[in-house]
């Protein structure tokens, strides 16, 4: 298809991107958008640098390849060169979402779909103004290089985020109910959901109390614990990190323990939702990756640079929000995996602490901390009243060895419209999940 | 039937660092277009990206009028606006040669760090909105964002700090004093003098405590009666010291001078806070219209989309002094990295604070411990605002230092 440049590594990805976005405030439709874009990443390695090139006229890749090539120093031995080793050349075509392509559902039916919900908005007294919107899209990947790979996959998300802003005299709340699904088909059954959510809202708008700062046992929901190893661990185990970092390759060897026993974290592309995705964005298959196992440091997240450099092999997770950008080092569908408690035995182990049951955002460096949104406090092992809480937070990797109870069901999350950010590159949809998690302390303003 | 056009184009070059040294090059330059299409009731947009596509663009944009998207509001008009800030600084190869001199020097200067960047850039955006009614605004602005992020190679955290800059204007020794105050200061660990109420300086570029701020002056919750300031115009809501405009003043803010629907703001800002006294949220013409509010110019929008009211670049009224005027004397908490923190939905406001530096009003004196802070909305910027410095954060920089009392104790 391109004539590749002789004696350097060069790669193109081409993207087509089709998708749809309605909007409404309170009832009144604010935006209806189907979008149809296009757009190719050029890479050129030579060794020694990288060089990329995003463009919109996919006409002229064939002219930027050879652009971007005479920037780069050629090298005879560059498929000997142990970063260009270890790209898999893999040839395949994964359409995954033919029979039930979101992009061929008529935008009026998307339409009907979100104006259904809005009868249960409407009954909620308490909400004052409200912003419902449907998002989708389907992607289509094509990923040719200069070793011979030759792939194309799709991915698809649809979902629904509505936020709802709540007053009661001078009491306020804000909060967001958001369902996320691989199909469209599973978005017609969300109004139950939905309508207990806005019952958990308005009680807590009603009768939430301020916490009393302090430390506390934390069980988290299987939401938030995603959340909380997305950001706690995930993004460390983001191999791109440690590079010229010998300090971090000592701190992070294979075996070292890092957890509780029962705490294992996995990362998987091949999960369905948020963060499916046959192929990473230089062509490796993506697979399920042990991060920890049982407590221990089992493995790392790899683009095939950060494998080679570390003398590993590459997992499938270099990643780009869209073709405007060069691939980076990012997570697919992170998890924690189940253990052994029923939910109501793990809530039984504590006497006071706090159930963090919705998030409004987190962070993760030597600290993490979560912002919850949904809050409670737990009484002699049963959920008591509700609690408004600024943030939670705790040092990684103490809190890591503080998890002293896991459920005995994995739940995994899709979202739309959101995402991961990491540098310049926001949103990256992304998968979280796990079951629910009892950490034994935790630093709660 | 009104025709509007919306063009955003970006033309940079970015370079990379990774682990102290310059590891990748990348060209880009992309343009959207969108078409808006206006019959005195209804919006219809679509639009393309590069060059090739207003014709469809158009028959989709006219077909999206029956959509029902209501715009009962005139298009701005018969106004003919260009305007420009900065230059390219330097050609692509010296931009390269420029930041590898950089990097080459952190990394000699300050062998106990790990240098690396998202993205080192030079940038040429250009936004434009012109319709078949006369209107014709133009902007563009050329600038340099020179990011650097660092940690000690002895810390098991992915970053420990960084420092950087945006603007049109570039200054290596100027760049190269502010890392190494920066660098200097974490190398340096002290203790917190105390715990308890002190000053807490922040740039007025981070994000963090603004963000309830920016919530409370969202029209669509305000307007709804759910926002804290909501029925609460012309009230004394923060100290006199204080003040909050929207800004449309290309030099400070790096955006258009115009919005997304070719408003204009009168001396290029607008006040939501002024003296303390809280006068409105920001609006675009359909929140203005809606809720019988003042037009402030903050309509934000996609390419092809409708504009929808966005806070944009916040700037604060400044005090006439320095931080070290302000301080009077007494040190405070710098703020680097305070990752994480949030607001109750009443304004109360906690937050982790995971690099921060003991600050004597010139100089950063060393790096302190993981720290907690804890304030409110209605006293971070009420009884316990200092005030906004005078002076910005470094000598290129557009963002002042803004400080306020607050409790502070370790983590």
């Amino acid at each position: 298809m391109y004539k590749f440049p002789d004696n350097l590594y060069c790669d193109v990805r081409l993207e087509k991107v089709k998708s749809a976005s309605i909007s409404y405030t309170k009832g009144a439709l604010e935006e209806s958008r189907e979008r149809e874009t296009s757009g190719a990443c050029i890479r050129v390695f030579d060794g020694q640098r990288w060089y990329f090139s995003n463009i919109t006229d996919t006409d002229v890749i064939q002219n930027e390849i050879t652009k971007l090539a005479a920037l780069a120093r050629p090298d005879q031995h560059i498929t000997a060169h142990p970063l260009v080793r270890r790209f898999q050349p893999n040839q395949a075509e994964i359409i995954h979402f033919s029979e039930n392509n979101i992009s061929l559902v008529p935008v009026s039916k998307k339409n009907d779909l979100l104006r259904a919900l809005f009868p249960i908005i409407g009954a909620e007294p308490a909400i004052c103004t409200w912003t419902a919107v449907y998002s989708d899209f389907h992607a289509i990947t094509e990923f040719y290089s200069s070793l011979g790979a030759r792939i194309k996959f799709d991915r698809q998300l649809c979902g629904i985020n509505i936020s709802v802003s709540m007053a009661s005299g001078d009491k306020k709340f804000s909060d967001k109910f958001s369902a996320g699904f691989d199909t469209i088909s599973p978005l017609h059954a969300i109004g139950p959901e939905l309508k207990e959510h806005l019952g958990k809202c308005r009680d807590f708008l009603l009768n939430a109390k301020e916490v009393v700062p302090g430390k506390y046992p934390v069980i988290l929901s299987p939401e938030v614990a995603g959340v909380f190893a997305h950001e706690s661990f995930g993004h460390k185990s983001e191999a791109d990190f440690m590079m010229g970092d010998e300090n971090m390759r000592k701190e992070w060897t294979i075996g070292k323990k890092v957890g509780a026993d029962m705490l294992s974290i996995t990362d998987d592309g091949s999960l369905p939702g948020s963060g499916y995705t046959p192929f990473d964005d230089e062509g490796t298959k993506c697979s399920r990756t042990w991060l920890v196992k049982d407590g221990r440091l089992a493995g790392r997240l790899h683009s095939v640079e950060t494998a080679a450099e570390l003398g590993e092999e590459p997992t499938g997770n270099c990643r780009a929000v869209n073709f405007e950008y060069e691939p980076i080092v990012r997570m697919t569908a992170t998890c924690i995996e189940p253990g052994t408690l029923t939910k109501d035995g793990l809530f039984a182990g504590v006497k006071d602490g706090l159930f963090v049951e919705t998030f409004k955002h987190g962070s993760g460096l030597s600290t993490f901390t979560i912002a919850p949104s949904l809050a409670y406090w737990i009484k002699d092992g049963k959920i008591a009243w509700p609690v408004k809480v600024s943030v939670i937070s705790g040092n990684v990797m103490e809190t890591l060895g503080l998890i002293d109870g896991l459920s005995d069901k994995l739940e995994l999350k899709t979202r739309v419209g959101g995402g991961c950010g990491k540098m310049e590159q926001w949103p990256l949809p992304v998968g979280f999940g796990g079951p629910y998690v009892r950490v034994k302390e935790l630093s709660v303003m | 039937m009104i025709v509007e056009k919306y063009r955003v184009n970006s033309d940079e070059i970015s370079v990379k660092a990774a682990g102290s040294e310059i590891s990748s090059v990348r060209k880009k330059n992309i343009t959207k277009t969108g078409i808006r299409v206006y019959d005195g009731k209804h919006v219809g947009v679509s639009g393309w990206l590069g060059e090739v596509g207003e014709k469809t663009a158009l028959t989709r944009a006219k077909a999206a009028l029956s959509g029902g998207i209501d715009y009962p509001f005139t298009p701005a008009a018969k106004i003919k606006d260009s305007r420009r800030i900065g230059e390219k600084l330097f050609d692509d190869s010296g931009f390269i040669l420029e930041m590898e001199s950089l990097a080459a020097w952190l990394k000699k200067e300050f062998p106990q760090f790990i240098f690396s960047s998202p993205g080192l850039k030079m940038e040429t955006s250009s936004v434009s909105l012109s319709n078949d009614t006369g209107l014709d605004l133009r902007s563009e602005i050329s600038a340099a964002g020179i990011e650097f992020l660092y940690k000690l190679k002895t810390s098991g955290s992915i970053m420990d700090g960084y420092f950087g800059h945006v603007g049109k204007n570039w200054d290596m020794t100027a760049y190269k004093n502010y890392a190494a105050g920066i660098l200097s200061a974490h190398l340096n660990e002290i203790a917190l003098p105390a715990e308890g109420k002190m000053p807490v300086v922040f740039s007025t570029g981070d994000g963090l405590i603004l963000g309830k701020l920016i919530r409370e002056l969202n029209p669509k919750i305000y307007g709804s009666g759910a926002s804290l300031f909501s029925g609460k115009s012309g009230h004394m809501l923060f100290s006199e010291k204080f003040s909050v405009f929207h800004s449309r003043n290309m030099e400070n803010i790096f955006l258009p001078f115009f919005d997304a629907e070719g408003t204009i703001p009168e001396h290029g800002q607008f006040a939501f806070i002024k003296n303390g006294i809280f006068i409105s949220p920001y609006t675009d013409k359909r929140y203005a219209a809606q809720y019988g509010l003042p037009l402030t110019a903050a309509a934000e929008a996609d390419y092809d989309g409708i504009p929808q009211p966005s806070i944009g670049r916040l700037e604060f009224g400044r005090s006439g002094k320095t931080i070290k005027e302000l301080l009077g004397g007494r040190k405070a908490v710098f703020v680097l990295i305070a990752s994480g923190g949030d607001y109750t939905p009443d304004g109360g406001f906690g937050t982790p604070v995971q690099t921060s530096f003991l600050f004597d009003g010139e100089k950063l004196l060393g790096r302190l411990p993981e720290l907690q802070l804890k304030s409110h909305l209605n006293n971070m910027f009420g009884g316990d605002f200092i005030g906004v410095s005078e002076d910005p954060v470094m000598p290129l920089s557009t963002d002042r230092y803004l400080a306020a009392e607050m409790e502070v104790r370790r983590l």
